[in-house]
């Protein structure tokens, strides 16, 4: 396997974009991760696009050759990845294995999603898709269901507290605050969190994403390639992708995914690191609780105590290791095929030193990004060089 | 004493696993001859919720409840749960006649005698 490496990145804000197609989305952060780069675009080999549900809420497909195309990419191969809420992470990952294969020099990967015109039903309906509709989706099981269903059985296990939740929530949504690309940060409290209405007991709207449109993307390239563009020489230490159960009936513990548990590992395995080597994580806290699962599932915080861990600050900046400073998808928002890709741009920019939340002496970052009820997962880990 | 709804299952003609769904291929020994086979509802509480944000197809019921249960016979299933006061994790469940629109799926309550 050949090094690869990062030559430039883009980013929409995430938020409304109610007047732009989703592929002028694509294609907005495409190109400044293209120009950014400053790689020919005949070096371009490959175009990997992660999207989830531009069928069902925009009546588009063939998204990745439309953005090709778009891009004056010629015709080189362009292909849309689906994983639900890791079809981002995925497309990276392919995009990382045609360089690191030594198919090609150069490749970008390219994440969108529009959501915000749909009414909150039409989108719940839109990512029930990926659930077991067989077997989970009879009994109008939802995502934030899947997640009040984890928390009181981490509420009974470990005695999470609604306030040790609350703090997921008020971290990253301040971190949002500090993130121009974010689409609700906020400054909360603990009573304005309890006082919100609930969406899937004892999951309350303040611990729930948002909808959200945008678009994000990464131009990755070999040593032959790396720009002389002035940026630090940013470096895919690992891109690790797993699978775990479709159904909720094969997960032993609905307060773990296995796909998590997994892909970390590989990661670690594939970078020689250790989780105290990690100074910054972008993890998929699609709900506050989820926050706590995945930093203990990617074996950051110890079993049991990711809600501790968040109530002590060890999650914030200055703390053992720091969790979602973009604000998360609670707080910077989930376009969903983009999210995983939005994360590695948050990743890079801290890397390079120019987060507008800055992680100091920020060396090496990991990105989680996690789809359906825990059936797809990819980890990345980043260093500067 | 109440007496559990049955619920059906596939099972594996050749190896036993049992299955749940439409699925006519064993994943474990990639058999395609699966019987169908009625277990009674009986089985522990693992968690449940309250959805208030229903998708399109179950908007019109406002806002219902759901339950995974660990069925004595070692499956997990995701069904309706009927809620009441003082219920626990743990407590012992039985399946009760559907009231779900959709009747693919099982409805359960606390029976702490089961």
């Amino acid at each position: 396997m050949r090094n690869v490496y990062v030559a430039g990145v883009g980013s929409t804000t995430f938020g409304k974009h109610i007047a732009t197609p989703i592929e002028a989305l694509a294609v907005q952060a495409a190109a400044t991760a293209l120009i950014e780069a400053g790689i020919e675009r005949k070096e371009i080999g490959a175009l990997y696009l992660g999207n989830f549900i531009s069928g069902p809420l925009n009546g588009k497909e063939v998204l990745a050759g439309i953005v090709g195309s778009r891009l004056g990419l010629g015709n080189i191969p362009c292909t849309k990845v689906e994983g639900a809420c890791a079809s981002g992470g995925i497309a990276f990952r392919h995009a990382w294995m045609a360089i690191a294969s030594g198919m090609c020099d150069a490749a970008i990967v390219v994440g969108v999603e529009k959501m915000t015109h749909a009414s909150t039903a039409e989108v719940t309906s839109a990512l029930n898709c990926a659930m077991d509709n067989e077997n989970d989706g009879p009994s109008g099981l939802t995502f934030p269901g899947l997640f009040g269903l984890a928390w009181r059985i981490h509420a009974q296990q470990y005695g999470t507290t609604r306030e040790e939740v609350a703090a997921v929530v008020i971290k990253n949504k301040a971190n949002g605050l500090l993130n121009p690309l974010a689409q609700m940060g906020a400054e909360l409290t603990l009573e304005k969190i309890t006082a919100s209405a609930m969406i899937a007991d004892p999951l309350q709207m303040y611990d729930c994403c948002p909808a959200s449109d945008g678009a994000a993307a990464i131009v990755l390239c070999s040593e032959r390639l790396l720009a002389r563009n002035g940026h630090p020489k940013i470096k895919i230490l690992a891109s690790a992708q797993t699978s775990g159960s479709p159904r909720i009936a094969n997960h032993p513990d609905l307060c773990s995914f296995e796909a998590t548990v997994t892909a970390a590992q590989k990661a670690y395995e594939l970078s020689g690191l250790h989780p105290k080597d990690i100074d910054l994580v972008e993890l998929h806290d699609c709900f506050s609780i989820a926050e706590i699962i995945d930093s203990e599932d990617l074996g950051l915080v110890p079993r049991g105590e990711g809600g501790k861990w968040a109530a002590e600050g060890r999650t914030n900046k200055g703390g053992d290791v720091v969790i979602n400073a973009s604000g998360g998808l609670l707080a910077k928002g989930h376009p969903v095929g983009a999210t995983g890709i939005g994360q590695i741009y948050e990743v890079v920019q801290q890397l390079r030193g120019v987060h507008p939340n800055q992680v100091a002496n920020a060396r090496i970052g990991m990105t989680h990004n996690l789809g359906g009820t825990g059936v797809a997962c990819t980890v990345n880990i980043l260093g500067r060089e | 004493m109440f007496k559990p709804e049955m619920l059906s299952f596939h099972q594996c003609a050749h190896c036993g696993t049992l299955e749940a769904g439409c699925i006519d291929t064993c994943a474990k020994c990639l058999h395609t001859g699966m019987d169908t086979i009625e277990v009674p509802g009986v089985g522990t509480l693992v968690s449940w919720t309250t959805i208030r944000k229903p998708p399109l197809r179950f908007k019109e019921e406002g806002a219902y409840h759901v339950g995974v249960v660990d069925l004595d016979n070692g499956f997990r299933i995701t069904g309706r749960f009927l809620p009441a006061e003082g219920d626990q994790l743990g407590d012992r469940v039985i399946a009760v006649p559907t009231l779900s629109a959709d009747h693919t799926t099982p409805t359960f309550r606390v029976e702490k005698h089961v």
